[in-house]
């Protein structure tokens, strides 16, 4: 898709936001890359385009790069286009696990800020103790924590499984507006958030500690 | 009187009026279960009708949530009984009617208004050990929603069983998006 296309500035990035963002971005010491999938014809796609191109230019450590659902086909085959928007993180050219479907705004921009944080290093402090558990984990997981841009318990939620994600191959962890996928909505019966769900089996509510999430991963093959 | 939430309901006993029957209810009565007390002006009024009977609608949907509902006036049990006899809206009615002719019950809850000996519109949510977990008081003429009861029961058992760090998914199609803030203050 062309970059042409997409706005550079985001509407939704203030002068103030951005003055913040540059803070934040400065201290990156590695590279990340942001996918974006998106259809040029949905609003909240084209919002969250400009989003991620905003942010990507704030720094020389990000990139990103812009797909419609046909070329993600072929091009991001690990990363759900069906939900558009969908934006996830790479490093060194691997996903990392780390995806938001939906725009990152409200107090979900925390969430993208912190998960290029970690990605990109030097990332957030972490327990030794757990980063070596998510190390030895031996089977796949894949968490999605359902959010409205408005919770502030919500992005407490996506940082912590995004962190986790970030840390270890096994664990994928995307964050899911459920203002915008009513038909998800409805098929998780979701009146209350954060809601998680871990590999389809388990489903939590509110936020967990890591060491609370870690064990619902461990048991939930 | 100050804030009433987390107020523990002071024993009391009352006469009410229960399917036919006249029974005796005290606080011991209110224990082991979710509870709505649940004021009204006065019987054979125009509004309280419209309201007792919205809530007689939603009764087995707060009794599904294991809560239960107590109406409580001024009057007499006698008088609830007088009142179940002349309409059909109260006669349907299959929750506890409490009488508090002495205002004892009224004026725990600080809604009872002296100089008219009538309670004002309060509506009172206790756990089951008789905490009051959310109320709402409205003036006399200002009508409730049984439906929006039942929710705040719901959203306070909720609450009591997983803690408070969730929020009601209240979003509705179409909503803007909200601007981003950024708050990372203790988390680089």
């Amino acid at each position: 898709m062309e970059i042409d296309k997409i706005a550079s500035k985001s509407s939704l990035i203030t002068p103030e936001l951005e003055e913040q963002l540059l803070g934040v971005l400065g201290k990156l010491t590695g590279e990340a890359h942001l996918a974006c999938v998106v259809d040029l014809e949905d609003k909240a796609s084209v919002e969250m385009a400009e989003l991620v191109r905003h942010i990507a230019g704030l720094s020389d450590k990000l990139s990103c790069q812009f797909y419609d659902s046909k070329e993600a086909e072929e091009a991001l085959p690990e990363l759900d286009s069906t939900l558009l928007p969908a934006t996830a993180l790479y490093r060194q050219g691997e996903y990392t696990g780390v995806a938001f479907h939906g725009v990152t705004g409200g107090k979900e921009m925390n969430s993208l800020v912190l998960a290029i944080y970690n990605v990109a290093g030097p990332g957030q402090e972490m327990d030794k103790r757990i980063l070596k558990k998510l190390g030895k984990l031996s089977h796949k997981c894949e968490i999605k924590i359902f959010v409205s841009l408005a919770c502030h318990h919500c992005a407490q939620q996506v940082i912590t499984c995004q962190q986790m994600a970030a840390c270890s191959e096994a664990i994928e962890a995307r964050m899911i507006d459920a203002r915008l996928y009513p038909h998800l909505a409805k098929e998780y019966k979701i009146e209350r958030i954060p809601m998680t769900v871990i590999n389809e089996k388990e489903i939590l509510l509110g936020t967990k500690t890591m060491d609370q999430m870690y064990q619902y991963v461990k048991s939930c093959k | 009187m100050g804030n009433l939430i987390n107020k523990q309901v002071e024993p009391f006993q009352v006469s009410a009026f229960s399917n036919g029957e006249f029974i005796e209810v005290s606080e011991k009565d209110l224990q082991g279960h979710w509870s709505v007390l649940f004021f009204y002006p006065a019987d054979f009024t125009f509004v309280c009708p419209t309201e007792l009977g919205d809530l007689a609608e939603h009764y087995e949907e707060f009794q599904q949530e294991g809560c239960e509902i107590y109406s409580v006036s001024e009057d007499t049990h006698f008088v609830h009984k007088a009142w179940a006899d002349a309409s059909d809206t109260i006669k349907k009615i299959r929750y506890v009617m409490l009488a508090d002719p002495a205002g004892i019950l009224a004026r725990q809850f600080g809604v009872l208004v002296e100089e008219e000996g009538q309670a004002l519109r309060g509506t009172f949510i206790l756990n089951p050990e008789g905490k009051v977990k959310a109320y709402e008081i409205h003036d006399m003429g200002i009508g409730r929603n049984a439906e929006e009861l039942l929710r705040k029961v719901q959203a306070a058992k909720f609450v009591e069983e997983h803690g408070d760090q969730v929020c009601p998914a209240k979003w509705q199609p179409g909503e803007e998006t909200l601007s981003p803030s950024l708050d990372l203050v203790g988390m680089l």
